[in-house]
C-alpha cells in the first residue's frame, strides 16, 4: 500500500464517475457548462477530503452500530460549511449550483469512501484517498461538462468558439444528453481499458455480485460479513 | 443501557463539536452572505431604473404576511423621483416559479415599465434561459398598456400600434410567464400607486 497508489486509483482505475458510476445524481444534472463540472467537483472534492480526514482519525473512538449517522453528521457539516462559503464569496456559482450542494451530503461517493476506506485506513491514506478520488470525481465532470457545453451551447467556459453561425446542439445541454454523454463516455473508457489490458473482455458479473444485486438475505449477509472484518468494530 | 451509553455519548459528542463548527463558520459568513444578496438586489435595481443616488434608495414594505413585497423607491439628489422597482412572480414559469425586478417610472400623467431583470428562474437551459437575453426582454423596456399588449404573440397578435410579445421559439411557456409577472407587477403598481408613496412618506417621516 503506497500513499500515490491510493492517489491515483481514485484518478483512473477507480473513477468514481467513469469506473465506479457512483454519484450520477450530479454528474448528470449539474454538468450543462464546464464551469458548474468544475465547482461542483471541487465542492465534493473539499467535503471528500475532510470527511474522509475526520472519518479515519475518529475511527477507532466510532462504536460500530453508531458509524452510519456520524459519518453522516461529519459530512453534512462539511457540506453546510461549503454552502455557507459558497453563498457568501460565490454567488452566481451557488446560484448555478443551486440544490446540488446540499445534495453532496447523500452523495454515495462520499459516505462510501468514509465506509469503505477511511474508518479502516491511517489518516494520510485516507486524505489521499480523498483527494484522488475527488479530483478523478472532478475531472470527470469537468470533462462531461465542457464536452456537453461545446456541442449544446457552441461555448466553453462561456467563451463563444465557432462564431455567430454555429447551430448549437440542444440536446447535449438538456437531460437526455447527459446521459448519452455519460454513456459514451463510459463505452470510451472500457474501450481504452480494453486496449490496455490486449483484448475484449467478456462482461464481467461475479455470482457473489449477481447473489448481491437479486438477493436482499445475501446484501445483509455481505454486510454481516463486512462488519465483522471491520476494525471498527466496538 | 450499559450498551447504549457509548453510543449515545459518541453521538452527543459529534453533533455538538459539528454544532459548534458551523456556529463558527455562520458567524463569518452571515455578513458576506447578507451583502451578496443586497449587492444582487442593487445591481437588479440599477438594471431596472434610469440613474439614481444610491443612498436614498429607500425599501418600504408593503402587504401583509404572504402578499408582503418590499419595495424600492429610487431617488435622485434634491429628492425628485426616479421610479420604482420591486420583484414580480409568475407561479407559471416552466420549471417552477419564475421572479421578476420591474422598474417602473413616471411618464407624463401615467406611468410605465423601464425595464425588466429576471432574478430566478428554472427554465430549460438553452431553451427558455434565453427570456434572460436582451433580445427578449428588451421587448419590454418603455412600456404600458397604451403601447403593448400583454401577452405573446401565440395567445393574442396584438393591433397595430399596440403590439404583443414576441414569445421564443421552443419556450411559449417561459415567454408566457415572464409577460404574467410584468403584467401582475403593472397591475399591482397602478392599484396600489398611492399608497406606495403614501407608506414612503411615512417610513420617511419616521426616520
Amino acid at each position: 500500500m503506497s500513499i500515490s497508489k491510493e492517489f491515483l486509483k481514485g484518478i483512473w482505475s477507480e473513477n468514481p464517475i467513469l469506473r465506479l458510476v457512483l454519484g450520477l445524481c450530479p454528474a448528470l444534472a449539474v454538468t450543462t457548462s464546464m464551469i458548474n463540472g468544475i465547482a461542483m467537483g471541487l465542492a465534493a472534492t473539499f467535503v471528500l477530503v475532510m470527511s474522509n480526514v475526520v472519518v479515519s482519525l475518529l475511527g477507532g473512538l466510532i462504536p460500530k452500530k453508531v458509524r452510519i449517522p456520524c459519518f453522516i453528521i461529519i459530512i453534512a457539516s462539511f457540506v453546510t460549511i461549503v454552502d455557507l462559503v459558497m453563498h457568501g464569496f460565490f454567488f452566481e456559482l451557488w446560484q448555478a449550483l443551486g440544490l446540488f450542494i446540499p445534495l453532496i451530503v447523500v452523495n454515495c461517493i462520499i459516505l462510501g469512501r468514509a465506509e469503505a476506506f477511511a474508518s479502516k485506513n491511517a489518516v494520510h491514506y485516507a486524505f489521499a484517498d480523498g483527494l484522488g478520488m475527488g479530483i478523478g470525481f472532478t475531472l470527470a465532470l469537468t470533462a462531461l461538462g465542457g464536452v456537453r457545453e461545446i456541442i449544446g451551447n457552441g461555448t466553453i467556459l462561456g467563451i463563444p468558439l465557432f462564431g455567430p453561425d454555429f447551430p448549437p446542439l440542444l440536446l447535449a445541454i438538456l437531460p437526455p444528453g447527459a446521459f448519452i454523454f455519460l454513456g459514451l463516455f463510459l463505452a470510451g473508457m472500457n474501450k481504452i481499458e480494453e486496449w490496455r489490458s490486449g483484448g475484449a473482455r467478456e462482461p464481467v458479473e461475479s455470482d457473489a455480485t449477481r447473489a448481491v444485486l437479486t438477493d436482499p438475505k445475501a446484501l445483509r449477509q455481505l454486510i454481516a460479513a463486512e462488519d465483522e472484518k471491520s476494525p471498527t468494530a466496538a | 443501557m450499559k450498551e447504549l451509553l457509548p453510543l449515545v455519548v459518541t453521538l452527543t459528542v459529534i453533533a455538538a463539536v459539528a454544532g459548534l463548527a458551523l456556529a463558527l463558520v455562520y458567524t463569518v459568513t452571515e455578513g458576506p452572505i447578507a451583502a451578496a444578496e443586497r449587492e444582487q438586489t442593487l445591481k437588479a435595481i440599477r438594471n431596472v431604473l434610469p440613474e439614481f443616488d444610491e443612498n436614498l434608495l429607500q425599501s418600504v414594505m408593503f402587504g401583509e404576511d404572504e402578499q408582503q413585497r418590499e419595495i424600492f423607491i429610487a431617488r435622485v439628489n434634491g429628492g425628485d423621483l426616479v421610479g420604482v422597482a420591486f420583484s414580480s412572480t409568475s407561479r407559471n414559469g416552466y420549471g417552477g416559479n419564475l421572479e421578476v425586478m420591474v422598474g417602473i417610472v413616471p411618464e407624463g400623467e401615467s406611468h410605465k415599465v423601464n425595464r425588466i431583470e429576471i432574478l430566478r428562474h428554472v427554465e430549460t437551459p438553452g431553451l427558455g434561459t434565453k427570456i434572460a437575453e436582451e433580445k427578449f426582454k428588451g421587448q419590454f423596456n418603455s412600456v404600458n398598456y397604451d403601447n403593448l399588449t400583454f401577452a405573446v404573440d401565440k395567445d393574442d397578435p396584438g393591433s397595430p400600434g399596440k403590439p404583443s410579445i414576441d414569445s421564443i421559439t421552443g419556450a411559449t411557456i417561459s415567454s408566457r410567464a415572464v409577460t404574467e409577472a410584468v403584467q401582475k407587477g403593472m397591475d399591482f403598481f397602478l392599484e396600489n400607486l398611492d399608497k406606495i408613496f403614501e407608506a414612503a412618506q411615512q417610513a420617511e417621516g419616521s426616520q
